[in-house]
């Protein structure tokens, strides 16, 4: 190894040491405090009868919080966590008990095929509703639950799989073990859920979750993250599972049953499925009614267990009527109404100007057309759009505008014709490819990510362009993944210094007023370093002053050199603006001149000015 | 009503049957309640005849009954999700 590389290495590490020190803080020490118990929990406190059912919480809880990196990162409503469970549960007991596996592998076994079944049913699932979702995992879990029931030849039947006895380094896996590496993992899991929320694939999926189209059309690789979450939740779930089997020594098939499934989707649910540790406060309460549900049916001479599953979902209506954030989450929301607001760290890095468009380029359109069954909404549209002009697009309603803009963008496909970006056609390209070439699009209703801060809003679009900001880079912060989220960073803070918003950067983007909201979404496209910037009305709703303010960043856009592609009915704000005029009229193109000429059409006066001025 | 007297009932059993009468709404996509009637009709038929059903010495067994049914339904999902237009890219 050369001296430059580990010398390069040292230093890296030293600035990680360096940051790690810088970003600590009480709660970090805290969350220390509260581990380094847990830890010593079993040599301090009488627990040795009830280690195994301890331990076997903890990794119920594993599970559960994998299962918030579908339900509360990516909003993907699986009801099939057990399945993952139980998958990850029996490969690990088939390989151990039929196949005489060592233990490492018969892991690894286990953890791939849930994560296997995982991706399988995240592709299945990944274009449907969300209570099409439920109901597919829900349908999986079923399918499992009863294959282990109905085939004793792969479950064991009544007796279950007999496992022998973990051993690691010649010591046997104890309950005590196994509760601590539960522990670990848990902490592991949640750790990872912390790195991942507020970075790159937490906010593209918390952008995706809010506001799927609005994402997509910022360039997030939306199906890929969904499935990416979906599959780490099942990994997990089988983690849990195959060393839960471990613990018990045996797995029975009747333990991942539908039940398993819908437990953990209600410790998610009841704790607060967008915080880590809302599934274990979830477990611990649901835990909390089964002992209630115990005492109870000795009282009544029930079975025991029966009236578990009815306070379990009487929990859940209860937090769903509450509004469904969860418990942590209103603990914390009303420990800060009792605080008072926190102040608001506002980021003191220097903003660099936004920058020229560095290859500008022309995007024309060829006969582009587009029908809804008999209804013709674009017919054989021709357009340029020139570098460092401002090209309004205007027209009745129904006329193809917003079309128009939808084919440029790629969100709908036309049915003939051709869009070019500097001479390079772009037909067939998703809006994410399209985004890469540099065509990004505003849509005419404000869609903002209500759960995002302003500046966290405008680095999901600013992410458009980094190609290692992977969950992988950055659960490992590497070096390649930290300078890019500082370069993302940076466009961020660049476009909102653009648009006005440089005050605002932790401000919740719901609070915004109309005009800040519609100035974010600008601020977003921005920080996706745009060449052609479509705006499907921008002023709407805009005071006088507010659209005196929009006029003069188009003006600066033009300035850097962006093409843009305004789309208006302020006829007041088109003069203002535009250096060239397109008229739509049921869905052709009638006219597309300066605005003078525009304005004198008589074509362009019988089918839209009527006795308006231009 | 109607089921109860053809085989042991729990309180779990209804789990399974509601989730046989959503899957038969979700064939017909939620559409009409005669046309979600017609496939709940369509997948009980399914169950009893691979229940029963041989063809001289071959037969699938009850076990299979109420697990190919689902599977089928999953797969009918997974074949519309992957066939329907990508609205999350292109929405």
């Amino acid at each position: 190894m050369s001296s430059a590389l580990i010398e390069h290495t040292r230093s890296a590490l030293a600035a990680g040491v360096r940051e790690a020190r810088g970003a600590w803080h009480l709660r970090a020490t805290l969350a220390a405090a509260v581990v380094a118990a847990a830890l010593l929990a079993p040599a301090v406190l009488p627990l040795a009868g009830r280690m195994p059912d301890v331990a076997a919480f903890v990794y119920l809880a594993v599970a559960a919080v994998g299962l918030t990196y579908a339900v509360g990162l990516a909003g993907i409503p699986s009801l099939g966590q057990g399945a993952f469970l139980g998958i990850g549960a029996y490969a690990e007991a088939i390989a151990r008990a039929k196949g005489g596996w060592p233990l490492l592998p018969a892991l690894l076994l286990g953890i791939g095929a849930a994560a296997a079944a995982g991706v399988l049913t995240g592709l299945a699932t990944g274009r449907l509703r969300s209570a099409f979702v439920a109901v597919s995992t829900w349908i999986l879990t079923w399918i499992v639950a009863l294959t282990l029931i109905s085939f004793p030849g792969i479950s064991g039947g009544a007796q279950g799989l007999v496992l022998p006895q973990a051993e690691v380094l010649g010591h046997p896996l104890s309950p005590t073990a196994h509760y601590e590496l539960g522990v670990a993992l848990l902490v592991l899991v949640i750790v990872g859920y912390l790195i991942i929320a507020p970075r790159a694939p937490g906010l593209a999926l918390a952008a995706a979750r809010e506001r799927s189209s609005a994402a997509v059309g910022l360039g997030v690789p939306v199906a890929r993250f969904r499935l990416g979450a979906f599959t780490a939740s099942a990994a997990i779930a089988g983690l849990a599972g195959a060393f839960g089997v471990e613990l018990a020594q045996v797995a029975d098939p009747l333990g991942y049953d539908a039940t398993l499934s819908f437990k953990l989707f209600v410790a998610v649910i009841l704790g607060g499925a967008r915080t880590p540790l809302g599934p274990v406060a979830g477990l611990l309460v649901i835990s909390a009614f089964s002992h209630a549900a115990e005492r109870l049916g000795t009282l009544r001479g029930l079975p025991p267990g029966r009236l578990e599953e009815m306070l379990t979902g009487y929990g859940l209506l209860l937090v769903l009527g509450l509004g469904g954030v969860g418990l942590l989450p209103a603990a914390r929301s009303w420990w800060r109404r009792f605080q008072g607001d926190p102040v608001r760290r506002q980021a003191q890095i220097p903003r660099e100007p936004l920058a020229r468009i560095e290859h500008p380029a022309p995007v024309t359109t060829r006969r582009l057309s587009k029908r809804f069954g008999s209804l013709v909404a674009l017919s054989e549209l021709d357009l340029e759009l020139s570098p460092g002009s401002v090209h309004a697009l205007i027209g009745p309603n129904g006329s193809g505008k917003t079309t128009a803009l939808n084919l440029l963008v790629g969100r709908l496909r036309p049915d003939q014709g051709t869009v070019a970006v500097g001479g390079e056609a772009l037909d067939g390209l998703t809006t994410r490819a399209r985004a890469l070439h540099g065509i990004v699009g505003t849509r005419q209703t404000t869609e903002i990510f209500s759960d995002l801060t302003v500046l966290e809003s405008v680095l999901v679009g600013a992410g458009l362009r980094r190609r290692h900001s992977g969950a992988f880079r950055t659960l490992f912060a590497t070096p390649k993944a930290r300078r890019e989220a500082a370069a993302a960073r940076r466009r961020a803070l660049s476009a909102l210094g653009f648009v006005g918003l440089e005050g605002e950067l932790e401000r919740p983007s719901s609070e915004l007023s109309a005009h800040g909201q519609r100035l974010l979404m600008l601020a977003s496209a921005l920080a996706t370093e745009p060449r052609v910037l479509l705006l499907d009305e921008p002023a709407a709703g805009a005071g006088t002053a507010e659209l005196e303010h929009l006029a003069d960043l188009l003006d600066g856009l033009r300035k850097r050199g962006l093409a843009l592609l305004v789309i208006e009915h302020n006829l007041r704000f088109v003069r203002r603006i535009a250096d060239k005029v397109s008229v739509l009229a049921a869905g052709r193109l009638i006219a597309s001149e300066s605005l003078a000429e525009v304005a004198s059409d008589p074509a362009v006066r019988t089918a839209y000015l009527g006795r308006q001025r231009l | 009503m109607a089921a109860a007297p053809s085989a042991p009932f729990s309180v779990e059993t209804g789990t399974l049957l509601g989730l046989k009468g959503l899957v038969a709404a979700m064939i017909v996509r939620f559409g009409s309640p005669w046309a979600a009637f017609a496939a709940g009709l369509g997948v009980g038929l399914a169950e009893a005849a691979i229940d029963n059903l041989r063809i001289g010495d071959l037969g699938l067994g009850a076990q299979y009954g109420e697990i190919l049914p689902l599977a089928f339904a999953l797969a009918l999902i997974a074949y519309r999700s992957l066939r329907a237009e990508p609205d999350a890219e292109r929405a």
